[in-house]
């Protein structure tokens, strides 16, 4: 395979390296209400922050609205954005995270009854999603990243950001003591940013 | 302070703690700059474990969110209060915004972040979820809106222990009995408290049921038979539901699939069958 060759093309998606356009400078510009700035900030990110939310919400159409409620925070909260102390992919993503959390968990104390229209439309998004997600070409490094976490590691890692779960949660899921997967999720964080070499 | 406040950042980092525990540890957060550094750092990590998918939204989305954007009032850069956003879509920053205190965009220093958005009253939204999630909660959700002035102080001790939610204080409970059967490709589990009288069930893969249909719980009890224990919202595949009725008085529990509507009694065979025996 030709990883090196061509993420230079694509540009690097990890949050932490240089994603094509300028997006500090996007959102510099966003924050002074330039709406065609946001506008390319945008196209710039909205594939990586809608394949996140359809990640964790799986309905199309609840992402879909996700996805806009995090555009819109996104829109509202760049006037406070600051260059020097983040990523702006890694501060979009954990905005979009946090939406994407709090819809899981507010249908699942729905009642059935007011998701009947999401129960049948889950099912017949669903392969079409799987379909149209586009492998990134930076995908062999952070497969390796998550590799160098031990199973269990991965496990409540991925339960918890992926799933949406709480570690209470993934503890029962798990059946494992309620200490020990806060202890996972932690620990398997620490090393998925040591082998990354991610900074903050 | 207590290492095991500590501890949580990783789980808060990736959103997995309750409202309560994210109140709690916000407070921590506001006095710990190790934790500060740790959050913003595994943020930084997790926001990679998604890296592989890429999904374009729908074009019709970004029309949407740009003509959402034209009628919607960007925060002040340093006002700590915000006014009411113009657009009724306008949703309050998640604590992963930056504090408006500090006029600084990292999630972390967002101590202050999350209940000062939510508690100013801007966000409706989340707080009715947060009512609906836990009615009981809503005279804390409301008292913390009084106490909010330019800064956040919250009526209990950092280490306090957070409040639990019905359904953690189930998954928490001394006397909790763990029961786990395969369905799919993963597990579900089912969690009873005979103290507690109730019973949680978690799946985090359940299968989609077929279209017109859902997944209805039911518990098993003495001279009853099968009595409805409410229906699995199947909005994502990962699912945590507590059953509705005594769960004490039940011999066991089942799950079947019903029209979306529910029955009154099972009309299939169960696809999951749990004994507390
Ligand atoms: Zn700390």
């Amino acid at each position: 395979m030709v990883h090196m060759a061509a993420v230079g093309d694509e540009g690097d998606p990890s949050p932490t390296a240089a994603v094509g356009p300028d997006l500090a400078g996007l959102l510099g510009r966003s924050a002074r209400g330039d709406e065609a700035a946001f506008a390319e900030l945008y196209d710039a990110t909205a594939a990586r922050v809608h394949g996140l939310v359809v990640r964790v919400v799986r309905d199309r159409a609840q992402s879909e609205e996700v996805t806009q409620e995090a555009f819109l925070d996104i829109w509202r909260h760049c006037t406070r954005f600051d260059s020097s102390k983040g990523s702006p992919l890694a501060w979009m993503l954990t905005i979009a995270h946090r939406k994407a959390v709090d819809r899981v968990r507010s249908a699942e104390a729905s009642k059935a009854r007011e998701v009947t229209y999401e129960v049948t439309t889950a099912e017949r998004e669903h392969d079409s999603t799987l379909e149209k997600v586009e492998v990134r070409l930076d995908q062999e490094r952070v497969r390796r990243a998550l590799a160098s976490l031990t199973d269990t590691q991965r496990g409540a890692v991925e339960l918890a950001y992926l799933g949406g779960h709480t570690h209470t949660e993934v503890a029962a899921l798990l059946g494992i003591p309620l200490g020990t997967a806060k202890t996972r999720i932690r620990d398997g964080l620490i090393r998925l940013r040591d082998t990354l070499e991610v900074t903050a | 302070m207590n290492p095991d406040t500590h501890a949580l950042a990783g789980a808060y980092a990736v959103n997995a703690v309750t409202e309560e525990e994210r109140r709690s540890f916000e407070l921590h957060l506001g006095q710990c700059a190790d934790c500060r550094a740790e959050v913003a750092e595994l943020r930084a990590a997790a926001a990679t474990i998604a890296a592989d998918v890429e999904l374009p939204p729908p074009p019709a989305l970004r029309a949407s969110v740009l003509s959402a954007v034209a009628q919607t009032r960007q925060l002040s850069p340093l006002e700590e209060t915000e006014a009411p956003a113009a657009a009724p879509a306008a949703t309050p920053a998640p604590d992963g915004a930056p504090s408006p205190a500090e006029g600084s965009p990292a999630p972390v220093d967002a101590p202050v972040g999350a209940p000062l958005d939510g508690s100013a009253g801007v966000d409706e939204l989340a707080a009715r979820r947060r009512n609906r999630l836990r009615p009981w909660l809503a005279a804390a959700v409301a008292a913390a809106v009084l106490t909010v002035g330019g800064l956040v102080w919250q009526p209990w001790r950092d280490d306090a222990p957070p409040q639990l939610t019905a359904t953690e204080q189930v998954l928490q409970a001394d006397d909790a009995q763990r029961l786990e059967l395969p369905m799919g490709t993963s597990e579900v589990v089912l969690v009873r408290s005979p103290s507690h009288k109730q019973a949680v069930f978690v799946a985090d893969a359940m299968p989609s049921p077929p279209s017109g249909k859902a997944y209805q719980l039911w518990f098993d009890v003495p001279g009853q038979g099968m009595v409805s224990a409410g229906m699995i919202p199947t909005t994502g595949s990962a699912v945590t539901v507590m059953l509705e009725g005594d769960a004490s008085t039940a011999t066991g529990a089942g799950i079947t699939l019903e029209p979306e509507s529910g029955s009154e009694h099972p009309t299939s065979a169960p696809v999951a069958l749990f004994s507390f025996a």
